[in-house]
């Protein structure tokens, strides 16, 4: 499924912190939202699947548009349109619970009502769709809090994807990450594209080259808001990107 | 404000270097051409010589280029340009080699030939020269238009091809004899003809590095 966000405003108290941003996540497409700290990206990355409400003060505007419906709307059950949209956060935050329980906690939470077994496929899947199945296999009643960073992300990941949800958010999954987990957080996200729309936060730039088929290009202007300068297809923004100000960002000219 | 200035530097610097290796170019020509019009045998030793500096200056901007994508990792407009630096350094050493081949053939061609072949010979390796000093500049400003109207100019050099090898196989018509000196000016005629090729290469890179876009000029 697509979202298609429209008009969004996002104010944390007095401070009108995005301005008015139309987005287009496409369907089944990586989407990289780039930019300087402070620019907003992350502010609206949060308002996708609704966990800027969970700060106090905080007002979103405008329209969230998900499977024909804005979900940016209080008769929306937040929690569930958290199930539909997943997150994976900057640094890796499994339960201090074993593996097989950092997958299955989340299921429940759901309202699974199924058998041990169909947990267990549930576990399994997601543990081999987040490429951990063959480092974790023999160890699954282990701490989660004894794997390794990298490993741990993979894990928060495969959690996101028990509940089944259609977009996955990561807000910079792999800044945490050395260069050899950070591989595999990559390669992962090529594979869940199959099956998933995603839209990634990320500092480093050219790992939103590497990894998405879209880039949206954020700046703060005069009054400190957030706000959108470029969407476009990845090759166009870092082959010859439309604005100056995106190519300044990108080349390192400014920040 | 501006940063990467580390970047920013390093690129003034092999920019620099690819001025200089023009600037060893065109002597190489000028220098070729004047060992062969004056039968200068000395001459023509060293500019063949030379020609290891310009290949040198190639390999050392080579590696740094090669070593500034390493650590910088350049992207658009920034990318464009470090890749246009390898592609003109291709074309300036070619143009070198054009020099030592002027050398190459000095006192040994046809002195009636050469004679009748001096002007147009000269004019090409003058506007030739002309054309590479202008069209590095063009890069160093990074001036597209400049670079267009540059590789305009590069009929001139084909008209004065076509005129001198028509001139040379008139020669060759009423003195056979002298044929296996007179050919030479042939090979010459077409190596300085390839000067305007090339600058036109050069040229069309610099559009690309600028604009993005692929162009044929001429």
């Amino acid at each position: 499924m697509s979202i298609e966000i429209k008009d969004l405003n996002v104010y944390y108290g007095d401070f009108h912190a995005v301005d008015s941003v139309n987005l287009h996540l496409h369907k089944n497409k990586v989407t990289a939202l780039i930019g300087p700290s402070g620019c907003g990206k992350s502010s609206v990355l949060r308002s996708v699947n609704r966990m800027n409400e969970l700060l106090t003060n905080t007002v979103v505007k405008g329209e969230i548009n998900f499977e024909g419906v804005n979900i940016n709307q209080k008769s929306i059950d937040a929690v569930e349109v958290r199930k539909k949209i997943g997150m994976v956060f900057q640094k890796p935050n499994p339960f201090p619970k074993s593996i097989y329980d950092n997958i299955a906690w989340g299921v429940k939470v759901h309202g699974f009502k199924g058998t041990k077994d169909d947990m267990d496929e549930i576990v399994y899947s997601s543990l081999e769709k987040a490429a951990l199945w063959n480092e974790v296999k023999d160890k699954l009643k282990q701490s989660a809090l004894r794997l390794s960073g990298g490993q741990q992300q993979r894990l928060c990941i495969a959690r996101t994807i028990a509940v089944k949800p259609e977009v996955i958010l990561m807000d910079e999954p792999a800044s945490a990450l050395d260069p050899i987990a950070t591989g595999k957080i990559e390669e992962l996200i090529a594979e869940l594209k199959d099956q998933y729309t995603i839209a990634i936060v990320t500092h480093n730039m050219h790992q939103a080259g590497r990894v998405s088929d879209y880039t949206a290009f954020f700046l703060v202007n005069e009054e400190r808001r957030g706000h959108l300068v470029e969407f476009g297809d990845t090759n166009q923004i870092f082959f010859n990107p439309s604005d100056r100000r995106t190519e300044d960002y990108l080349s390192g000219r400014f920040g | 404000m501006v940063r990467r200035t580390q970047y920013q530097e390093e690129l003034k610097r092999i920019v620099e270097n690819v001025v200089e290796m023009g600037d060893l170019v065109i002597e190489s020509l000028n220098r070729g051409l004047k060992s062969l019009i004056e039968m200068d045998k000395d001459l023509a030793v060293e500019v063949i010589a030379d020609d290891e500096k310009i290949d040198n200056k190639q390999l050392l901007i080579e590696d740094r280029v090669t070593l500034l994508i390493a650590k910088e990792t350049p992207i658009a407009t920034d990318l464009r340009e470090v890749l246009t630096i390898l592609k003109i350094i291709v074309e300036l050493e070619r143009l070198g080699d054009h020099g030592k081949h002027l050398a190459e053939r000095a006192g040994k061609v046809s002195k009636e030939g050469l004679r009748a072949a001096t002007p147009f010979l000269t004019d090409m390796t003058n506007l030739g020269c002309q054309m590479v000093k202008e069209a590095l500049e063009s890069f160093r400003v990074q001036d597209s238009e400049w670079a267009m109207e540059i590789a305009k100019r590069d009929s001139y050099i084909d008209d004065k091809y076509v005129d001198l090898y028509n001139k040379i196989i008139e020669i060759i018509k009423e003195k056979p004899n002298k044929t296996e000196n007179l050919v030479p000016l042939l090979f010459l005629n077409r190596y300085l003809e390839r000067i305007g090729d090339r600058v036109t290469n050069i040229c069309e890179a610099v559009v690309y590095t600028i604009t993005s876009k692929h162009t044929y000029l001429n």
